[in-house]
């Protein structure tokens, strides 16, 4: 009984071993990818390749490849009649939209991305100013792959900097949520180096508006707590000062039918050129800045009610409290509907001088 | 007609706890919160906190048949309803697990075939498992609880939700008690599903030493069941919108997606891998009481019926060709899971009683 | 009826078998011994000079009066040719059918020395050697107490070896000891030449590449597990014994961790369980990930583990397999060659072939930092038959690792530990206290506690006397101030 056991298990090891084999360095990977739109119905898509020497993990050529078809699936099963190698998608982290594409709608791409289990929901989205293939085109590092270089940008920048971003679950979190709209970092090319120069905003999977990097800042103020970040403040005399944000909390309140942000920011004086830092200056700029900020943010929420776009997500938290709310009724109102911002701003140091 | 078992073969009264939960912590529980969620949005925890409270219920009629007979359920039967009808209920249980196994066997090879090999064939893994569970179950009882206990390594994977602590947002939770008692309701019959295999019970009464102290251990089974189900509800609804879990099969492993570690970029590798874990436990002890159930119909030895069993499973597993076969067989166990556990053990407890006291009065 | 000229005839062809008379004028004797194992100084000078001193004494006075403490008489002559090839010496007065017999026996061996496998920085340096009786000494030196049994079995027909099972009557539960002796009075075998076969015959799966009884030549462990319920068995001329029944966890904990401060010994022991579990694991890991799940590794780890394999031109298996194979040709070369020379052995093949293997492409860096760890690693456990069992285990897991990835590695752990639940040690579950688990037990298996909280022996030995001290004295602290 055990030897023919014995025998049976072996047969039907050997028969079964037909799981299909993917050897890391007999595949092509590639870490960063980029969608551009060509004409209605067809779009360009570039893959960077890392090719990797032997004994050298430093010294990492990328090659491109892109092709142009209907369907992204359809492209990258032409893309690998050029390759030498299969290739194995599993290992993206990073997808670039040209503008033209985004403005467009994404909502197919980004199918494809959330159907394959062998996708990261982690990986990041980001929108590129101009066509995405210009960004891959240039040649920003040298040292490094090209996706893990993005990869580290966006990372340093959005996920643990002071600009707004989403990843791929994020994303897909406030595209089919209702009652909040998704947005994306922004990326330039400028004179060879990439840049995180803004946000996108989308309307559905429609990219529509861009906020710069400083309104970029401020948003991040009221969707998070955040601790770090450097504000200008201009003061009455017209000098500057740089105050920096250590940690800000962002609390959103109902109140009779109008949403109340209670934003409260501790923060430290970085650069007090000519200007002493006494109790008396101290308090009118606390004053000055609380103005400011308390200004720019309401700007910034009105230009979301008149594009009638909601990346910050107050048609969710209304949701929250309002057991009757129906997503219609809600994009009616929100044009116009009232919402406060109320700023505390606490100095807690100026420095080791006074 | 009382079984007698050798107390070597018998495993300790709180080994019930492991059982059931091992039993309850089976593929399912990749998916099954997806329609309470969409029945019953952000309250659907309150429907798993209601079916709890009948699971108990069942329990404790359960155990109040068995005490009663101090046999397991197959005995129960020829005694209760005689020799050709109760022969005919067991054969039913019989074909009821072997369905189970062969769903869980297919399932899980759907798992594989979604998250991890997309070419592998069906008929080669489940071979391959089938082999493992025949060197389990021909251990006997203790060996199959043994492994019960080993895939409590499990629950160190459901640990791992922590790690999608950044994704949460709370507002998903409110407004509380928004749906209506109907939704609610609907929620807790869908989730009936998830305590299925208790039943099992009925059938390892025999082989727990002192079974009379072992009630206590299947109750805690459930409430730790209840706990995990509640926090993975709630985590789920507050990671996810609705709307998102209504395009998601598998939001257990979808889960795994968010885990990063500084070597390991992926998680959902492993996790789907170690789905393995939760299926032995569940074939092995379906696959192992319908082999007692033979063995005391037809009074054969369990070695020789076992490959038979297991060829059987084999055979039906290659049979369901595809994501749509395995919703209809799942649809037919969920059916028949809920008739069992909320239908014919409540039936069976008021006829055994009603049985009881017309022999008292006579 | 034994008569000393008849059994010259059946012994002649051995040249060590001698046959004189002695004469002190009045009477005459017959003797005869075999010279290899007898010490002639007792012959000479207590045996022969007696003899020669006392004349006209009968042979029954002269058996009460001779000055050596074994002695007998006989008449039974399988008894008698027996006792002569142990070194005893058989006297015979011609017309007499009675046979004196005397022990004169020589035994020449090893004297007791430090232990060689099981080596250890603190502890006694002591370890048994090839003689019985010098091994029983040991452990009875150490264990003065009355209720130490030591029962002697002689097995194999050829080897007749003298096997000895020694146990605390009042401590060892009886069924252990009855299913060792029956199991030892079973065994056919003709020649016993070590423990390591009497082990491998009375164990209760012998199929199984994991051992059931503990091989160990220390004695203060020997005294340890007979303490705890153990059963103990020694065999003559080999300087090992076995303990049984033992669970799985004994085979790592080394004894020297009870000689450090539990704090220290519990964390060696905690790195020694994760050692070996990096062991079995890392290889087949290596072999799932490169085949099959490439993506999972991260962004930063990425381009160093390609670098260093792309001009690789095997499979990961079959690499993983060449360096697998080439450090046990090295632990094997190391183990049958003198010490001087292994170690040039270990120079020449680990820092010579390892690096020529590189800089040609038959391997990764990165797998040679694996092997040689995991290799390392498996030399930590402390019992030399359970490292065995280590280093082969791995060879299924890289299998099943390339036959379906991480999958595989998952079954193959499923099937070791299905095959651990249904081993028994003497009819003791394998893995207990973790299955079935016994809370109370625990104590002394991952961590190694403080002596106060070895109250009690571990419930899993089922002993006659649970207790080892009174847990309540040694728990009073004075006040603070007192």
């Amino acid at each position: 009984m055990k030897r023919t056991f014995c025998t049976v298990l072996m047969i039907g090891l050997l028969l079964s071993a037909c799981a299909k084999q993917q050897i890391l360095d007999k595949i092509n990977l590639f870490i960063v990818a980029s969608f551009d739109e060509i004409s209605r119905d067809q779009l360009e898509i570039t893959l960077v390749v890392p090719r990797f020497q032997a004994g050298k993990p430093e010294a990492v050529s990328d090659e491109l490849y892109s092709k142009i078809g209907n369907t992204s699936t359809g492209i990258r099963e032409s893309l690998r009649a050029q390759m030498d190698k299969p290739l194995q998608p599993g290992k993206l982290s990073v997808v670039l939209f040209g503008s033209d594409k985004a403005s467009s709608g994404i909502e197919k791409e980004l199918d494809v991305l959330l159907r394959n289990a062998f996708f990261s929901r982690g990986m990041y989205l980001a929108v590129v100013d101009g066509r995405a293939k210009n960004v891959l085109e240039a040649n920003f590092n040298k040292k490094q792959e090209k996706g893990i270089f993005l990869y580290h940008v966006l990372d340093a920048n959005t996920k643990n900097g002071t600009l707004p971003s989403q990843n791929l679950h994020e994303f897909e979190y406030a595209l089919v949520g209702k009652g909040l709209d998704p947005y994306l970092p922004l990326i330039r090319n400028d004179h060879g180096r990439v840049v995180v120069s803004g946000t996108a905003l989308f309307k559905n999977d429609k990219f529509v508006a861009t906020l710069d990097s400083s309104q970029s800042r401020l948003m991040k103020l009221l969707l998070e707590n955040v601790n770090e970040g450097i504000f200008e403040v201009k003061l009455d005399s017209g000098a500057f000062l740089a105050i920096e944000n250590v940690g800000s909390t962002v609390k959103y309140h109902m109140k009779n039918e109008a949403i109340l942000i209670s934003l409260n920011m501790n923060c430290k004086i970085r650069e007090a050129e000519r200007y002493s830092t006494s109790d008396e200056h101290l308090r009118s700029l606390k004053k000055q800045f609380k103005e400011q900020l308390h200004q720019e943010e309401t700007e910034l929420i009105k230009t979301f009610q008149k594009k009638a776009i909601d990346p910050l997500g107050l048609g969710d938290f209304a949701r929250s409290r309002n057991r009757h709310w129906k997503e219609e009724d809600w994009m009616r109102q929100y044009p116009t509907m009232k919402v406060d911002v109320d700023v505390h701003v606490n100095i807690m140091e100026s420095g080791i001088k006074l | 007609m009382t079984s007698h078992i050798h107390e070597r073969k018998t495993v300790s009264p709180y080994l019930t706890f492991v059982i059931v939960h091992a039993m309850l912590f089976g593929i399912d529980f990749l998916f099954l919160v997806i329609k309470p969620i969409q029945m019953a949005g952000q309250d659907a925890w309150t429907g798993v906190l209601l079916c709890s409270v009948g699971i108990h219920i069942v329990i404790v009629m359960m155990y109040s048949i068995l005490n009663r007979h101090r046999t397991d359920l197959m005995h129960i039967h020829i005694r209760l309803f005689g020799q050709g009808i109760g022969m005919m209920l067991n054969m039913i249980f019989t074909v009821y697990f072997l369905f189970v196994s062969v769903y869980q066997v297919r399932l899980f090879i759907e798992v594989i075939q979604v998250w991890v090999f997309p070419e592998l064939k069906t008929w080669s893994l489940a071979l391959v498992l089938l082999l493992i569970a025949y060197y389990i179950i021909s251990g006997g009882f203790r060996v199959i609880v043994g492994i019960c206990m080993f895939s409590l390594i499990n629950t160190l994977f459901f640990v791992t939700i922590f790690f999608m602590i950044p994704y949460f947002h709370f507002n998903n939770l409110l407004p509380a008690m928004s749906h209506s008692p109907h939704d609610i309701f609907g929620a807790t019959k869908d989730l009936t599903t998830s305590y299925m295999g208790i039943e099992t019970l009925l059938f390892c009464y025999p082989f727990i030493k002192t079974p009379e102290k072992s009630q206590k251990w299947a109750h805690w089974g459930v409430l730790s069941m209840t706990l995990i189900y509640v926090v993975e509800v709630i985590f789920t609804i507050i990671t996810f919108k609705t709307e998102q879990l209504s395009d998601e099969l598998w939001p257990g492993l979808t889960k795994y997606k968010f885990i990063q570690f500084p070597f390991v970029e992926r998680f959902e590798f492993i996790g789907s891998s170690a789905t393995i874990l939760r299926l032995f436990p569940v074939i092995c002890l379906s696959i192992w009481v319908s082999n007692r159930i033979m063995k005391f119909t037809f009074a054969i030895r369990q070695r020789k019926v076992l490959p038979f069993m297991l060829g059987l499973v084999f055979i039906a597993t290659c049979l369901i060709p595809n994501r749509v076969g395995v919703d209809l067989v799942h649809s037919w166990i969920r059916q028949s899971g809920i008739s069992v556990i909320f239908g014919y053990i409540p039936a069976l407890f008021l006829f055994d009683i009603s049985r009881t006291k017309v022999k008292k009065t006579k | 009826m034994f008569d000393i000229p008849k059994i010259w005839e059946e012994f002649r062809e051995s040249s060590d078998f001698v046959y004189l008379r002695q004469s002190n004028h009045v009477d005459h004797y017959l003797i005869c011994f075999l010279k290899s194992i007898t010490d002639i100084n007792v012959l000479n000078e207590q045996i022969l000079d007696f003899i020669s001193k006392n004349a006209g004494l009968l042979f029954d006075e002269l058996f009460e009066e001779l000055p050596i403490a074994e002695k007998e008489l006989s008449s039974d002559w399988d008894e008698i040719r027996n006792k002569l090839l142990l070194g005893y010496v058989a006297i015979q007065q011609a017309p007499t059918a009675e046979t004196i017999l005397l022990n004169a026996s020589s035994s020449k061996g090893r004297t007791v020395s430090k232990p060689e496998i099981e080596f250890n920085v603190e502890g006694s340096k002591e370890a048994l050697v090839e003689s019985l009786d010098i091994n029983l000494n040991l452990i009875r030196k150490r264990l003065p107490v009355a209720s130490l049994r030591i029962k002697e079995l002689h097995v194999g027909d050829v080897s007749k070896s003298r096997v000895a099972i020694c146990y605390i009557e009042d401590i060892t539960n009886e069924q252990y000891i009855q299913t060792c002796l029956q199991r030892i009075g079973d065994i056919q075998f003709d020649t016993v030449t070590d423990i390591t076969v009497i082990q491998q015959i009375m164990e209760d799966n012998s199929n199984s590449i994991f051992p059931q009884m503990l091989g160990t030549e220390r004695t203060d462990r020997i005294v340890w597990g007979l303490t705890l319920g153990q059963v103990c068995i020694v065999v003559d001329g080999s300087p090992n014994a076995i303990l049984g029944p033992v669970t799985f966890q004994h085979f790592f904990a080394s004894y020297e961790d009870y000689y450090l401060p539990w704090l220290i010994g519990s964390i060696i022991r905690m790195i020694r369980f994760t050692s070996v579990m990096f062991s079995i694991l890392a290889s087949s890991v290596y072999v799932a990930v490169l085949t099959y799940h490439g993506h999972g590794i991260s962004n930063a780890f990425l381009p160093t583990i390609i670098a260093s394999r792309i001009n690789v031109p095997f499979p990961p298996v079959v690499e993983v397999l060449i360096m697998e194979l080439a450090i046990e040709l090295l632990r094997e070369a190391g183990a049958r060659l003198p010490s001087k020379i292994g170690q040039t052995i270990g120079i020449v093949g680990g820092i010579v072939l390892g690096t020529a293997a590189v800089q040609a492409s038959l391997t990764s860096n990165f797998l040679l930092i694996i092997v040689a760890l995991s290799a390392m690693a498996s030399f930590t456990t402390p019992v030399f038959r359970m490292s065995n069992t280590i280093r082969i285990l791995r060879f299924p897991f890289i299998l099943f690792a390339q036959l379906w990835g991480l999958l595989g590695i998952f079954m193959c752990s499923i099937i070791v530990v299905t095959h651990l639940l249904r081993l028994t040690s003497l009819g003791m579950p394998y893995l207990v206290p973790f299955y079935p688990l016994r809370l109370k037990s625990l104590t002394d298996t991952i961590i190694r506690p403080p002596y106060s909280k070895f109250h009690q022996r571990p419930g899993f030995y089922r002993t006659k006397n649970p207790a080892r001290f009174d847990k309540r004295k040694s728990n009073l602290k004075n006040d603070i101030d007192e």
